[in-house]
């Protein structure tokens, strides 16, 4: 196996499961692209869409089985490179969660954070 | 002497004051604010009964919602499940089966409001929704600032 280039986002084992559920759900779609919007009072927030095709300059990065596209925006990459995708899932709540190296600051909710 | 006082016998005094002390105890109800509600969406019944079924008791869990100090706005909601009875305090909604408890403190904040299971792609989670005692909200919809 070539030597690897370090992903730019690291997509846990729950994660890519959760994944794999959204896509079945809406399979007209090649992945789901993470970007980030300017919102929350820590001033970022992420933003998962369906994604319908891969956008110029867009980092793609797999779960690692290989079968769910995550297509990074080129406008995020720098805010998200290092970060790991993680998905919680209890009773009250169901939800991805960015563990974010290069994060300064965090809502208290964890819905928008600074960097 | 009873009679002296108009009552017959000392059975129909008590009686009288009983009606008396009955009619005293149901003037506040009668004088009362009109009774507080909280909305129940339909997702968010869903989501209680998806619970239930995913549960050995097959019962669904009863929804705690909690308004308590903190978060960016000052105020903010919690959320808990509960499988036992409400506390003596507590003020219960009910719809198609499920419950939601709300306690004495945190309910002149939730008048009105609707209680919802919103599902994104990248969240899911219960939310109180369209809080008609909220001002201003935090974006994500987790804490408010209450009209005062």
């Amino acid at each position: 196996m070539a030597a690897a280039q370090k992903a730019a986002l690291e997509i846990t084992a729950a994660a890519a499961r959760r994944l794999q559920r959204l896509m079945q759900t809406n399979p007209s779609s090649i992945g789901v692209r993470l970007s980030l919007k300017q919102r929350g009072c820590n001033g970022l927030s992420y933003t998962l869409t369906y994604a319908t095709e891969r956008r110029k300059f867009e980092e793609e990065v797999l779960t690692p089985d290989g079968t769910v596209r995550v297509l990074i925006d080129p406008r995020a990459m720098l805010h998200v490179v290092g970060t790991q995708m993680d998905f919680v899932d209890n009773e009250l709540v169901s939800e991805f969660v960015f563990n974010n190296p290069n994060e300064k600051g965090r809502c208290g909710c964890g819905e928008s954070f600074s960097v | 002497r009873l009679d002296g006082l108009g009552w017959r016998s000392l059975g129909a005094r008590n009686q009288s004051l009983d009606a008396g002390r009955r009619w005293l105890h149901a003037l506040p109800e009668a004088n009362a604010a009109p009774p507080q509600r909280l909305h129940i969406s339909d997702k968010c019944v869903q989501r209680l009964k998806q619970l239930g079924d995913a549960s050995r008791s097959r019962q669904p869990p009863a929804l705690r919602v909690i308004v308590d100090s903190g978060g960016c706005s000052g105020f903010q909601y919690r959320f808990a499940l509960e499988h036992d009875e409400p506390h003596e305090d507590d003020k219960v909604f009910e719809r198609d089966g499920v419950r939601l408890f709300v306690d004495a403190i945190s309910l002149p904040f939730l008048d009105g409001a609707t209680v919802d299971y919103e599902e994104e792609m990248i969240r899911a989670a219960f939310k109180v929704e369209s809080n008609p005692n909220s001002e201003a909200g935090c974006s994500c919809g987790s804490s408010f600032a209450p009209k005062m």
